[in-house]
Order: structure tokens, then sequence, then C-alpha cells
């Protein structure tokens, strides 16, 4: 199935965590990796302990935990003990608050010092975080808001007034909103407190809450095709995975410097741009910035950074910016790539290759598998365009839902099927919040079932297909139909809405949605633009579509079930399949 | 070119790219990305459109100089006058 592959020399100057994939799928136990994560058996586990005591206790408190880059490229370093430090000040914030251990705590904030002290004081206090994407619109915001009963909000002043000010009175389980102050003399807006003024006093002198391995720690919030948006919780022992994932696919050693380029809003952004690496004692490169080609190759040139771990539509606007642009500097200290958010093409793999002498190493996971599953190795031959190979610790298989309900394993190779991993590994999701039923219907047959297509050969080596479902993923960030097509009927012009993905050359898919208008209204570009204005202010660019088609109607089956699938097979010039459903009309 | 109207067929641009855009509340000085929702996609489209509408090539290098309403205008200006 490969075109190429490409081999690998053994490495020079770092000793690779994982350097035999068969002997380590062999021996590797999930028991054996908690007890050498905790350095026995404990019965306790805490996310933010093993971020930041164990390393502490390492000989690492004075190595700096992250180092943050501001636009004018100034850099706040901070140690593991300070940020313990702060944590804990943070942990007695909350205490003072009577945000008891178990409430939740959310972040809406970009790459800022202050979400790692939130987030990690909050996990040391034993409370559950949850950390929110900051280019939501305030109708994305209220809803997760609201279905994580969020207790405590910390977020920028802009970003409030912006976004949570126009819904605070719809949520009366918001207490507390704590304001990280961009610019000192202002005053605050109403009903929310400074949280540099909380911070400053209180003692940073906190015993870390005794949470065991089944406590929520981290809830993360998913679109699904249908309904509100998913509330992913993972528990604490999920540290276990992310930090043998940290090394064995990241290849993290300590005092390394690692670069995660994803937004915290995201799961990546916490469990490898926060938690897993720190666990692994490196120094963390934090961008305050978005994507810029130049900055970025500054960042990896003068930061040194050993690993780099990015996403594929930041590596297809590198390339599209040139190789020159790389060329005009050295990356003697780079030593891995690694790619994750979508499918990386063998293009851009291989791009990796001339721009930085080696290739990107893509891995496949989402939110409810909480760390890596799938991957490519860094002392492995890659696959370029394959996800690579199940993690040592987890079984993955390829299967298909029988008439039955049912599962059916595919034994062959070569064959399309559903990726399903066997439950057992400590960062499966614990649940999707206030919806037993879904968490259910997750699992068949004892098998999780991810909702992407994959093929596999006989190396063990997955391909990515597609989704199974109507999920669009842009640009990285999973969006759900159905949360898209909800706001757009609050246009009063709006009858009816569709949906979709369609190809885009950089985001890999691009939000596009079929309309048809309501009697009285006329398909043009100034309604184009009005309902266009209408979804961005209320969703966020990011989730908003980028194109809008007016329809005289939508394709729907007979029971009123709209044909998305239709749709995009018409957009596409794809076959369009079996029609027997379809409403007459259309 | 009279100044108004380039800015105003930028702010047309603008608003094509990101029609929540509000004309009266945006600052022409300020980085767009402080005052709106506008995102590396967004900043992509827009240089397809002021490339297209004023037929000069824009690297992805130089999208940084399309940050502000005030520094697009300066840029396609010196395009222009580069062009001749």
């Amino acid at each position: 199935m490969a075109e190429r592959i490409l081999h690998k020399s053994p490495s020079g100057s770092v000793l690779h965590h994982l350097t035999d994939y068969a002997a380590a799928r062999r021996e590797f136990n999930w028991p054996a990796a908690r007890r050498a994560l905790v350095g026995g058996e404990d019965s306790r586990l805490n996310m933010a302990r093993e971020a930041l005591d164990r390393q502490i206790e390492c000989g690492r408190g004075s190595q700096v935990a992250a180092r943050f880059i501001d636009r004018d490229w100034n850099r706040a370093e901070v140690t593991y003990t300070e940020l313990k430090g702060r944590a804990g000040r943070f942990a007695n914030v909350l205490a003072s608050l009577g945000a008891g251990r178990g409430a939740t705590v959310a972040t809406l904030l970009g790459r800022v010092p202050e979400l790692f002290t939130v987030g990690l004081g909050t996990l040391e206090a034993g409370n559950v975080f949850c950390s929110l994407f900051s280019a939501f619109g305030p109708e994305p915001l209220r809803t997760r808001l609201e279905l994580g009963h969020v207790r405590v909000l910390v977020t920028t002043e802009s970003l409030y007034r912006r976004k949570v000010a126009p819904i605070r009175n719809t949520l009366p389980e918001l207490r507390h909103v704590l304001i990280v102050r961009e610019s000192s003399g202002s005053d605050l807006p109403q009903d929310t407190a400074d949280f540099a003024e909380l911070m400053s006093g209180a003692s940073q002198e906190h015993e870390t809450a005794p949470t065991r391995d089944t406590d929520i720690a981290l809830l993360h919030f998913t679109s699904g095709t249908t309904g509100r948006p998913k509330g992913v919780t993972l528990n604490h022992a999920a540290v276990i995975a992310q930090h043998a994932t940290s090394r064995l696919v990241l290849d993290l050693h300590p005092a390394e410097v690692f670069w995660c380029t994803a937004d915290p809003g995201w799961v990546t952004g916490i469990a490898y741009g926060l938690i897993g690496p720190l666990t692994c004692g490196v120094t963390l490169v934090v961008d305050r910035e978005e994507f810029d080609p130049r900055r970025w190759y500054r960042i990896l040139e003068e930061e040194r950074v050993n690993v780099w771990y990015t996403a594929p539509t930041a590596i297809r606007m590198l390339i599209k910016a040139g190789t020159a642009l790389a060329r005009e500097r050295t990356f003697p200290h780079l030593r891995h790539l690694a790619s994750v958010g979508e499918p990386l093409n063998a293009e851009a793999v291989l791009w990796g290759v001339e721009a930085f002498g080696m290739p990107f190493h893509d891995t496949w996971w989402q939110t409810e598998t909480g760390a890596i599953m799938i991957a490519n190795f860094a002392a492995c031959e890659v696959l370029p365009g394959s996800m690579g190979r199940a993690v040592p610790g987890i079984e993955a298989q390829l299967a298909r839902r029988t008439a039955r309900g049912g599962l059916e394993i595919l034994e062959s190779f070569d064959e399309t099927g559903e990726i399903a991993l066997k439950p057992g590994w400590p960062s499966m999701f614990s649940g999707y919040l206030e919806d037993p039923e879904r968490y259910q219907a997750s699992f068949v047959d004892g098998w999780y079932l991810a909702g992407d297509l994959a093929r596999r050969d006989a190396e063990g080596y997955f391909w990515f297909i597609g989704r199974a479902d109507d999920v669009i993923k842009s640009a990285g960030h999973l969006i759900s139909p159905f949360e898209v097509e909800s706001t757009l009927m609050t246009h009063p012009a709006v009858a009816q809405v569709a949906v979709i993905g369609i190809p885009d050359p950089i985001a890999g898919q691009a939000v596009k949605a079929f309309i048809e208008l309501k009697d009285g209204f006329e398909p043009g570009e100034a309604l184009n633009r009005q309902i266009m204005g209408h979804a961005r202010r209320l969703l966020g660019a990011v989730v908003a579509p980028r194109e809008i088609a007016f329809k005289e109607t939508l394709p729907r089956t007979r029971s009123g079930k709209l044909m998305r699938r239709l749709l995009r097979a018409r957009e596409l010039g794809l076959p369009e399949g079996d029609l027997s459903t379809l409403e007459g009309r259309e | 070119m009279d100044p108004d109207t380039l800015e105003s067929r930028l702010l047309s641009l603008l608003t094509s790219v990101a029609p929540d855009i509000e004309p009266q509340n945006l600052d022409p000085a300020r980085a767009l990305r402080e005052q709106v929702d506008f995102d590396s996609m967004d900043t992509l489209h827009f240089a397809a459109a002021v490339s297209k509408t004023f037929g000069i090539d824009i690297a992805e290098t130089e999208y940084a100089r399309l940050a502000s309403l005030r520094a697009a205008e300066a840029f396609v200006r010196e395009r222009l006058a580069a062009k001749g």
C-alpha cells in the first residue's frame, strides 16, 4: 500500500524510549506503567502531583517548566517550583471562594501563564478543569458553560465583555468570574473579581487533594453529529497514558525543549501542551501568538526546540509559504516531529524531510481516548500517509457493526472498517456529561467504537479513510453540523438548513451551509453576508460557515431527515448512492 | 488613487470575508485579531481577495502586513506604486 517507506538509521544523540516496536508491545502493561509513574503502589493519583511535585522531588525544581513568548518576543519563564507555588495559591483561592472538590473550573484564555496556573491549581485542589476554546462565540460558550455546570470561570476582560457578559444572566450556576487583566487601571466589569488580587492574597502552601484514579480531572467538549456538544470526562488515571505516550510516541526526555502548538481549548493543548510533557520533566515553549511562518521558524531555532508536535493545517500553511523560508534558519537541536488533528497526507510527511531533514510522524487519537492510540514512532520506519501502528498497551482493531446490533472484527487486511479499541487503557473517557445513553452507545460487544474509518495493512499500519458520521473536521477542530444548523435556524430568513464539510486545501475541510429561505426572502449577496455575519457573531469564526449556498429545497428522507450525505456527494461529484428513501419533491 | 476609496474597498473585502465586522466599530490602526474574531483562515481569504481585486501578488510571509486596516492600506498602496 505504501509507495515509499522512510527507513531510520540509529539515532546518534538520544536513546529513544521505544526502539523495538514488537518488544515494546510485548513487554508493556498498564499496572507497571502506573507504578513507574507514581513510584510504587500509592493508591492516590493526581495529575498535578505528577506534573509538579514529582518533578521537584526528582531535582528539577529550578528547571524552567514553561517559557512563554509574547508578540514582541518578550520571554517569561516559570520554573517547576514557581509553578507549583502558583498552582498552590490558586488551589487556595478556590477554597476561599467555596468552590469545593469536584466543582468545575473553566478557563477562557489563550496560551498565557495563568492558564497553566489555573489548570494545575484546579487539578491539585481536586476540582474538575475545563479549558474552553477562546475563539468560540457566545452561543457555543453558553451551551458548554451550562452543560458543564461551571462554577468558576477565569478569562480576560476583553473576552469577558465580548463573549460572556451577553450570556451571563442565563448562567445561574456560574458564581465566580475571575478576570486576568490585560492592562492596569481600568474598572473591572460588574460581578467579576481580579484574578491577580485574589492570587496575591492567597498562600502558596497547599496540600494536593488525595484524588484517586477514578476521580474526574478534566472536562473537554467535543462535537457529535446531533444534539448537544459532548462533555467528555477524563479521570486522573489519564495521566498514566498521557505520560506513557509522551515518552513512547513523542519521545520526550527530561530537560528537553518541547513545543506543542495546539490551542489549550482542545484536548491536545492540555494532554500534550501541559500535563504529559511536564510529567516527563521537559521545558515547554509556549507561543502566545497565532500562526505565522517566519515567527514559527524563528521559535524552532532560537528556543532550541528538540521535539515539535503540530498539526496538518499548520504544516500545509508552512509548505505554502515555501521551503526557502525554512532555509533562512537552522535547526540543529530539532530531532523529532509529530503531527495530530487530522490525517497527515504523504506529501506533508515528506516535506518534513525537505525542510527539517526528518519526516513528520502522524499520530491518531481523539478526546474520548484521552491519549495517543495509534502512531508512527521516532525509531521506526515511517510509511508516509499512514496513521501508524497501535501504541503499546492499546489493542486496536477494525470492525463493522452488524445488522443485529453486534460487532464483526475484520480479520483480513485492506478492508475498510471502523476503528475499535479494547477498553482497559487508563485514559479512556469515563463518561459523557449527563448523557449515559450516548456513552453506552459508544461501546459495542466490549469495544469502544471511534467513529473513524480506516484500513490496515499486513504490518499493522492503519490508513485513514474518513469519518463514519457527518462530523466536520476543519483546521483540526471537530465541528458539529447540528450545532451550526441550529444557530443558522435562529436567523429570521432561514427556513431549513443543512451543513456539510467540503474539501479545503489548507484546513482539510471547510464548513458549507445549504439554506432554504422562508417565503418573502430573496437569495442574494446581501442576505448571504447578513446570515454569515449572524453565524460568525454567535458561533465564532472557526465554527461558522465559510460558504453559504441557497437552495429551493434540501434533500430529505421521507421521514424528514436531512440527507447531508447526498448534498456532499453532489457537491463533490461523487456517486449519489442509495436514494430509495429520498423524499419525492427534491 | 483616492485614499478614501482604497480604504472603503478594503473594508468591503474585509466584510465579505467576515460579515460580522461592523465598520463603524473598527479601529483601523489596531490589529483585526484584537478587535474581532478573525482567524488564520480568514487572513488567508482576505489576502486572496486583496490579491485578486488589486492584481498584486501577496506571499504568505507578507500576511502580517494585512494585520490592521491601516497596515493593509499602506501595503496595497506600496505594491500598486511599485507596479507603476
